[in-house]
């Protein structure tokens, strides 16, 4: 038995009821330690001292181990040079000042090239992306720049991506975390995705199908569309039903929008000297099948010209380049210019937004700027923007969430417009920063701004300065 | 002009976190219309929202600062600012005769230290004194009979009861120390609190540590009985103070003195820093140990990392460690130093210390040439010829020495003590690495 077992068994179970088996210790304690008791009168006063004693042998006796199997962790070797410690110091300051955005942009930007981050910046780098939810590119990008030292350290670390695991999960997540899990899967596998539903679709409740479908929306395209149909056709809930309808809408090859083409074909007529006439259409039970509303709301308005309206406003470009016997381009100036149904009643900006579709977004715009939503702006490219006006009244307050969603800087005119902006905003983020051009940092340095815009824009000017350099070389 | 702090040296003068981020956002030189230089002193303006700018100035002597804003912080963001920038961009400063605001700073600084010295060396009532030391022991021998009192029913009774009385009892002992004087035993039995119940070890560790302090305060009743350099390191673990003045008439030991390694922690709303320092021509360890209020800087700045040319005066103890400097000059001396080259050579010259002083704390070392490895859940040292020293270890220390080495050998500074060794910084490549950095 160990020294120290012999001290702690008596103590715990305390002198009172056990004494110190001087017996049981070696050759040379025993002399000095039974002088102790015999001449402390104290019984406790005595085992303080005889544990002093042992405790001072003991140190004073100590030896290296030798009897013990190890194993030495050896780092796999490089195949990368190292970044500079100017770089390597950047990025560990934007991680431990949770500058999350900056770190991300500085992450992409160095994936672009070869060299790797110094390994003493890996432990703080590793412990922040693997803490969390929602950090798959994080982790992605630090593979990559951190080098096999990175990946080494992380089994250390016992830090694993948790990809695989969030698969297993299914059946026992939560109803939140299972959305987030559909949603992640159809960026990456939209056809598992599809797959998972049709499983176990339907034993859901009525609102966790609507969420599920709603998920659908990532990455939706034609080849939904059979899924879609079938969930309708089987489907009991009124709300599930709307929110399919609403994803087929946005499918410009979907049997919904081609009956809405079959049915408004030859129905509107548009003349430069009489303007727009109205045929008739009779409201069938298809129709009503799809949710087509019989009765306008609106005075003024026909129930024939409200049934008219919502079919034109679910027909894509294709239908109105047919309509005026044009290019799409064209079609779509001629529509802004000249729509039809009563003034403002005809949606043209959300049946844009509905499909997605960029270039009628901007010739739209172009021809009249009254068009222009955010959605609409958000769907421009970056060369789209630079040539659009874009509305007084957009941005007043905050930047849309819509402008921030895709990693691109904007370009020179729309960023010195958001600049002009920006003074009125409730906030100012990251985000923004990055999105702004390089050339207006300038220019935003240069004004009286507060400390916080001071501090991002410094930021932002010192991460583009530090690995501009870097490519430079 | 003579300044090398490096950014993570003046992290370490900010008073938090928050500070240093603020100091980061300033670093922006269309902010600071004025930054100049002179042989004693740095100082600029910084923009702040306001229409006048707020005067900063650094003295280089010991990097004290001061600043016109009404931060409570010290050193302000702006202080700390005005010395990042002094880092990122030198040549934006240039040299230029100290204004009046600077000038009168420095000579007010000047002034008030010579006041320190004389009072120094103002003759001292020695019979009030000796009153007052006499009443301070009758106290403590009070304070220690309460301690033991106390250790005798907790054995009496049995150790298994402490995880659920323990911090109760040992922060009433603590008082009670404090009250009567002995802090130095109040700061061992304030240890006790933060066991670890949850761990396998604890009854080891609290045993031997009770018996430690037990050891202490019973060696203390019998003072008169021990030789002098006993009863100097016994008044000093009890809580006595030796009067500075007393220390620095002492024989000075001069060397270039590495500091290897520092920590911060609370103590009794104070902030206690502990600087390791490493004698590079002489192999020998000192600590400067200093006291100072939550946000002011210490008396000494002493940033890790840097060498300084030094004579230091150690407190007369068994095993001379504390020291005062005379004065503190930082140099740029190549960093070249001694280490042990075994953990045999190592356990061979703890044995030796701990067999002339038992009660020692801390062992300081600087070991080369050694492997972190590990058997199970355990961490070892290897040095070349296989011996193993077991390490303790946190997550972040073990963490960021395996980033760094890459399980490559290194140089390892330890510090060991009954309670197991630990890993508080290393040397690798040349460089030189914090680990072990504990603000309380």
């Amino acid at each position: 038995m160990k020294l120290t077992e012999l001290i702690t068994n008596t103590a715990l179970l305390g002198t009172a009821k056990k004494q110190l088996d001087i017996t049981l210790l070696p050759d040379e304690l025993r002399p000095l330690l039974s002088e102790i008791a015999e001449k402390e009168n104290n019984a406790e006063a005595a085992f303080f001292k005889q544990t002093a004693f042992i405790h001072a042998f003991l140190q004073a006796g100590m030896l290296p181990e030798t009897r013990v199997e190890v194993e030495v962790p050896e780092a796999p070797k490089e195949e990368h040079s190292y970044l500079s410690e100017e770089v390597t110091d950047l990025v560990v300051e934007l991680a431990e000042n949770g500058r999350d955005k900056f770190l991300m942009y500085c992450y992409r930007r160095l994936a672009n090239q070869s060299s790797i981050l110094r390994p003493y910046a890996l432990p703080i780098l590793l412990q922040r992306a693997y803490v969390g939810q929602g950090k798959g590119e994080e982790r992605l990008l630090l593979d990559i720049i951190g080098g096999r030292r990175g990946r080494w350290l992380k089994s250390f670390m016992q830090l694993s991506d948790n990809r695989q695991d969030d698969d297993l999960s299914w059946d026992t997540a939560t109803h939140a975390v299972r959305v987030a899990m559909l949603s992640d899967m159809r960026r990456k596998r939209p056809a598992d995705a599809i797959a998972l539903l049709q499983e176990g679709l339907s034993a859901e409740p009525a609102n966790r199908r609507a969420d599920f479908i709603c998920a659908l929306e990532i990455g939706l395209t034609i080849d939904d569309e059979p899924f879609l149909l079938a969930t309708l056709q089987s489907d009991k809930s009124k709300v599930v039903k709307e929110h399919i309808v609403r994803l087929l809408q946005r499918l410009p090859d979907s049997q919904f929008v081609r009956m809405c083409e079959r049915l408004l074909a030859g129905k509107l007529h548009y003349n430069r000297i009489f303007g727009w006439r109205y045929d008739e259409i009779e409201y069938t039970s298809e129709l009503k099948q799809w949710g087509f509303q019989q009765i306008s709301d609106v005075k003024g308005e026909s129930d024939n010209e409200y049934l008219l309206r919502q079919l034109a406003e679910r027909v894509p470009l294709r239908f109105w380049a047919e309509f005026y016997g044009t290019d799409e381009q064209m079609a779509a100036c001629r529509l802004a210019d000249n729509p039809p149904f009563k003034k403002n009643l005809f949606a043209l900006s959300e049946t844009i937004a509905r499909f997605r579709h960029a270039d009628w977004a901007y010739e739209t715009i172009r021809t009249k700027s009254r068009y222009a939503t955010e959605e609409l702006i958000a769907l421009l490219s970056v060369d789209q923007r630079e040539e659009v006006r874009i509305p007084d009244n957009m941005a007043r307050h905050y930047v849309p969430d819509c402008w921030l969603d895709e990693q691109v800087v904007w370009g020179k005119q729309f960023s010195k417009w958001m600049v002009e902006r920006s003074r009125n905003w409730y906030y100012v983020s990251e985000e923004v920063v990055l999105k702004l051009h390089p050339s207006v940092l300038d220019l935003l340095e240069n004004q009286n701004r507060d400390d916080k815009w001071d501090a991002l824009v410094y930021l932002r000017k010192k991460i583009d300065r530090t690995i501009d350099h870097l490519t430079e070389q | 002009m003579n300044f090398h702090l490096t950014k993570e040296q003046i992290t370490q003068l900010a008073p938090d976190d928050a500070s240093v981020k603020a100091a980061k956002g300033l670093t922006n030189l269309k902010k600071w219309p004025l930054l100049q230089f002179s042989d004693r002193a740095v100082w600029g303006h910084c923009q702040g929202s306001g229409s006048k700018p707020y005067q900063m100035a650094v003295d280089m002597k010991d990097m004290t600062a001061r600043c016109s804003c009404p931060s409570r912080k010290f050193p302000c963001k702006h202080s700390l600012g005005l010395l990042f920038l002094l880092e990122m961009e030198a040549q934006a400063f240039s040299p230029a005769e100290e204004p009046d605001w600077v000038a009168e700073w420095l000579a007010k600084r000047e002034a008030k230290a010579e006041v320190k010295a004389k009072k120094a060396e103002a003759p001292v009532d020695e019979a009030a004194k000796e009153k007052r030391v006499e009443q301070r022991h009758s106290k403590v021998l009070d304070g220690i009979d309460e301690l033991q009192t106390t250790f005798h029913d907790l054995l009496r009774n049995g150790l298994f009861n402490l995880p659920n009385q323990g911090f109760g009892v040992f922060e009433r002992l603590a008082k009670r120390l404090v009250d009567a004087q002995a802090g130095g035993l109040a700061a061992q039995v304030q240890t006790l609190l933060a066991t670890d119940y949850e761990d396998d070890e604890w009854k080891s560790r609290v045993m031997m540590q009770l018996s430690r302090i037990y050891l202490m305060a019973e060696s203390y009743k019998h003072l008169e009985q021990l030789p002098p350099e006993w009863q100097t390191t016994l008044r000093t673990a009890v809580g006595f103070t030796q009067a500075k003045e007393e220390v620095l008439a002492t024989e000075g030991f001069r060397d270039e003195w590495w500091c290897v390694w520092q920590s911060r922690s609370l103590v009794n709303k104070l902030n206690m820093e502990v600087s390791w320092l490493y004698g590079l021509t002489h192999d020998r360890f000192a600590t400067i140990v200093q006291f100072f209020p939550h946000s002011s800087t210490p008396e000494w700045t002493v940033v890790t990392g840097a060498i300084y040319a030094a004579t230091l005066h150690f407190y007369p103890a068994v095993s001379p460690m504390r020291a005062i400097p005379e004065q503190l000059e930082r140099v740029e001396t190549p960093l070249i130093f001694n280490a042990i080259s075994s953990v045999d050579d190592l356990l061979r010259r703890y044995r030796t210390q701990m067999g002339i002083d038992p009660l020692l704390d801390a062992y300081p070392a600087l070991v080369e040439q050694v492997q972190l490895c590990r058997s199970g859940k355990s961490y070892f040292l290897k040095d070349k010829d296989g011996n193993l020293l077991k390490v303790s270890l946190t997550d972040n220390v073990l963490h960021r020495v395996l980033a760094v080495t890459g399980g490559d050998r290194f140089t390892a500074f330890l510090l060991g003590s009954p309670f197991g060794w630990t890993i508080n910084a290393f040397v690798y490549e040349s460089k030189h690495y914090i680990v072990g950095n504990e603000t309380n």
